[in-house]
């Protein structure tokens, strides 16, 4: 008899848990077959074969990898739609979207006998008839015994870090911002992309195990998200009440109890509060990655090789070979320096390096004095002292060399980071935006670097005009604006976005205007020296030093609004809704919330992110997680506004 | 270019009361089609309340032209059209749907119809059609007839205003203006620029 079962959290929450790592022990949990993973065993795991479509694979990608699978386990990942042979002495867990297709390939797997049982897990709930579909096949190939569990996972989203998630990676032009704010768009299409949005989010309150209280602004895309998740928590909630065994926010649950005195905040923001921020030219270096480098699921992807190395004649030139990188949690100069300004970065790579080489060259000191043979007396007594030396040298070996792994990680990437940001000149484009988006004085013309052709691609100029059209108080006159526009035609710009941006800028509140981008200030602090030496891997000579002061951007303000309960006109206006208020919602929230969701409807990016993050930090014990429909660099979201902007 | 609206009014003694109106809102996204339908009527309504009887006129606001005609028997129409337009063929439009208009619903019904007890049907056929300027056969008659010198324009609403009258208090005022376009409008105003929402 196939069990449809809904998920349980027992997780324990320790003590700065409250982050989206509860994915990660979700899908640990589900490979462990949906047992609690016993601590301490020393038995083998069982050996498992791991079916995934391409929306599962996108979830377990960022969080698992292949080394932690193998230590579940797991021998095997295949994807769904592949072919695939029998392994029929071996269990099967499936990590699927449950569409009609994949049911379809299940059935038709049950039918073949390919595993010994089937551990079936659903990335969002699957309906009853699609259910009864597996039933009815699993019951047709007598394989009803093998199918052992049929789950709800409710991990329909992707956690990229402790504290930031999206919603899909797969079809996210299904809920891009394009297909969000598209004028052609009916009724039954924003129907769709609400569910769409909504399933996840709803996926995301299910596996923290709270239920939030819920703030958004109003008439707006944010807004509906709100209102439909509200229904949907409120009416799971009910069924809850009626159905305890099957009840996904459970009172025996930790996590929810410990979220009964302090629900958290759900802040939903809208992408067209601030248009400016996905377009900035940025600074610190995950952004900068994002920006300038391919960078998904927390992967660069890499050309190498591309060396101007002289061939000798006759000889095939170098071939370019593409590198990817994993960046991840357990990289901790990464986690140290993700958010470091590049120059920052730039001279870690440098001192890590730099220890490195040190730490190496004791080694080999010590190697060469053990290969004496013992004529110096001096050499022998050293002996014993320098065995233990050797010794710790030796052990720390796998360390030095997985250091040495990162640190050439880390120098390949920041390399090609600053080549971007040298041939470009993206500092000056970072400095100059931050100037327009804190309403400083310029010290430049526009129309200079406009036309300058060493500065920047037609895109970097691009972005820099739009920022300037979206954050200037007054809208340029017709004379001016011609003259731009010309400018930009000349180097070569694709001026559809502006289209677009402008029937934006005058409709939308004028609330976010130059002033609430914050007093950043941009203080170079002169070109660089320390690393300037030639024994450094990063030449930055001609690239500015430049130091940003804490701001909060647009979407950190309306959080900090909100979480601090501080009165403004922005905010004040924004709706409250309580889904465990089964009949209207009074508020009696009165004490500062200490953990918050701040979700952007319409897509964000990695400087939000780290925007959020430097503000959080700066808050002792709150805690904030990020997130967005979907993620986009400049490149991509400009592409959407030029879509957006063709008539 | 374009034609956004399309509406009918009978201009009374203190303001002009709404008859028929047709929209074509698909060049706007979804969250902001309401709003703009609002601003379009209240727009639509505070020009013919300041047109005097018998005269045209061509409202500049942004990006959009509203072209106003308000004939002596005080039944009124309004268009709002992007700056592309030609403005002569607004002008042929706004008598050719007057004419008709007034030859199919009653003048009794004029001072205090609605939108819903008013039983005329082809606002929303005309808008689509004028969509392309083209479709304006009549042009040439219009041409004999329009004295192009007394079409008064204006640059901004605001020069519709009286001495003292503020835009704000109109805004907040208006009964065709639900209260998240106004919330709009307010926010808007706080920071200098004009109601560009129109």
């Amino acid at each position: 008899m196939v069990k449809r079962r809904k998920v349980k959290e027992t997780f324990t929450l320790t003590g700065d848990s409250y982050s989206v790592v509860l994915e990660k022990l979700a899908l640990k949990r589900m490979l462990n077959f949906n047992a609690p993973p016993l601590k301490n065993t020393t038995a083998e795991p069982v050996w498992k074969v791991l079916i995934y479509d391409r929306f599962g694979q996108d979830i377990i990608s960022p969080l698992l990898s292949v080394k932690e699978l193998r230590d579940m386990g797991i021998t095997l990942h295949l994807l769904l739609h592949s072919d695939r042979d029998p392994i029929p002495d071996v269990p099967a867990v499936y990590f699927v979207m449950p569409t009609e297709e994949n049911i379809d390939r299940i059935c038709q797997d049950l039918r073949n006998q390919l595993y010994e049982s089937y551990y079936l897990n659903f990335i969002s709930a699957i309906s009853r008839s699609k259910l009864e579909d597996i039933a009815s096949a699993a019951l047709a190939a007598n394989a009803v015994s093998q199918v052992t569990k049929v789950f709800d996972q409710y991990l329909n989203f992707i956690t990229l870090e402790d504290d930031m998630f999206i919603l899909c990676h797969q079809n996210k032009e299904l809920i891009s911002y394009h297909a969000i704010n598209r004028a052609d768009i009916q009724d039954t299409d924003m129907e769709a992309i609400m569910d769409t949005i909504v399933d996840s989010l709803f996926c995301f309150f299910v596996t923290l195990g709270a239920v939030p209280i819920i703030r958004c602004p109003r008439g707006n895309a944010a807004e509906m998200v709100a209102v439909v998740n509200t229904v949907e928590l409120e009416s799971k909630l009910r069924e809850n009440l009626r159905d305890a065994r099957n009840s996904l926010f459970t009172g025996d649950n930790m996590a929810a109890g410990q979220f009964s005195f302090q629900r958290p905040l759900f802040v939903l923001a809208d992408r067209n509060v601030d248009m400016a921020t996905p377009l900035h030219h940025t600074w610190t270096y995950q952004a900068l990655i994002h920006d300038v480098l391919d960078f998904h699921l927390n992967r660069v992807m890499m050309e190498e090789g591309a060396g101007a190395e002289p061939s000798p004649a006759g000889a095939r030139p170098k071939k370019k070979s593409r590198k990817s990188y994993d960046l991840t949690a357990a990289d901790k100069f990464w986690q140290k320096h993700k958010g470091s300004p590049f120059p920052e970065v730039a001279e870690s790579v440098q001192e890590e390096l730099d220890t490195y080489r040190a730490q190496e060259d004791e080694v080999k000191r010590l190697k060469s004095i053990m290969g004496l043979e013992g004529e110096d007396e001096g050499a022998i007594s050293m002996l014993s002292d320098n065995t233990a030396k050797l010794t710790s040298a030796v052990s720390s070996l796998p360390e030095l060399l997985e250091k040495k792994r990162l640190i050439d990680l880390h120098t390949n990437v920041a390399t090609a980071v600053l080549d971007h940001i040298k041939s470009r000149k993206l500092d000056v484009y970072f400095e100059y935006e931050e100037k327009l988006m804190s309403k400083s004085t310029l010290d430049k013309s526009l129309l200079d670097i406009i036309s300058d052709p060493d500065a920047g691609t037609p895109e970097d100029k691009m972005r820099l005009f739009l920022i300037y059209y979206i954050t200037a108080q007054q809208a340029p006159s017709e004379s001016d604006l011609e003259q731009y526009k010309k400018a930009l035609l000349d180097a070569g710009c694709d001026l559809s976005p502006l289209n677009y941006i402008k029937q934006w800028k005058a409709f939308t509140k004028m609330a976010a205007t130059p002033a609430n981008y914050g007093n950043s200030g941009v203080k170079p602090m002169g070109l660089f020296s320390r690393v300037m030496n030639t024994g450094s891997q990063f030449v930055m000579e001609g690239v500015k030093n430049l130091v940003l002061k804490q701001h909060n951007l647009p979407v950190t303000r309306i959080l900090d609004n909100l979480m601090e309960m501080k009165s403004h006109p922005e905010t004040d206006d924004y709706r409250y809704f309580d889904p465990k208020m089964l009949r209207g919602s009074e508020r009696y929230n009165i004490t500062p919330l200490i953990s918050a969701i701040v979700f952007v409807v319409g897509g964000g990016n990695y400087i939000e992110y780290q925007n959020l993050v430097d503000y959080t930090k700066s808050k002792q014990g709150k805690k904030v997680v990020y997130g967005c429909s979907e993620l986009f660099n400049a490149a991509q979201f400009i592409k959407q506004l030029s879509q957006l902007g063709q008539k | 270019m374009k034609l956004y609206s399309l509406s009918i009014l009978y201009k009374g003694a203190t303001k002009a009361n709404l008859l028929k109106a047709a929209y074509d809102l698909s060049s706007f996204s979804f969250f902001q089609r309401s709003s703009v339908q609002e601003f379009m009527t209240f727009t639509s309504a505070l020009i013919v309340e300041r047109t005097s009887q018998g005269s045209r006129a061509s409202v500049k606001e942004q990006e959009y032209l509203c072209h106003v005609y308000v004939r002596n028997d005080n039944l009124g129409a309004v268009v709002i059209a992007d700056t592309e337009y030609p403005q002569r063929v607004c002008f042929t439009l706004l008598d050719k749907v007057l004419e008709e208009f007034s030859r199919q619903v009653d003048s009794i019904d004029w001072p205090s119809g609605n939108p819903e007890t008013i039983n005329y049907k082809a606002l929303d056929i005309h808008l689509s059609k004028y969509q392309n300027p083209r479709e304006a056969d009549a042009m040439s008659k219009v041409q004999a007839e329009l004295d192009e010198t007394k079409i008064i324009l204006h640059n901004t609403m605001e020069s519709l205003l009286e001495r003292g009258e503020k835009l704000d208090d109109l805004v907040a005022k208006s009964e065709h203006l639900g209260n998240q376009s106004k919330a709009f409008y307010k926010t808007a105003r706080k920071q200098n620029s004009c109601c560009e929402i129109m």
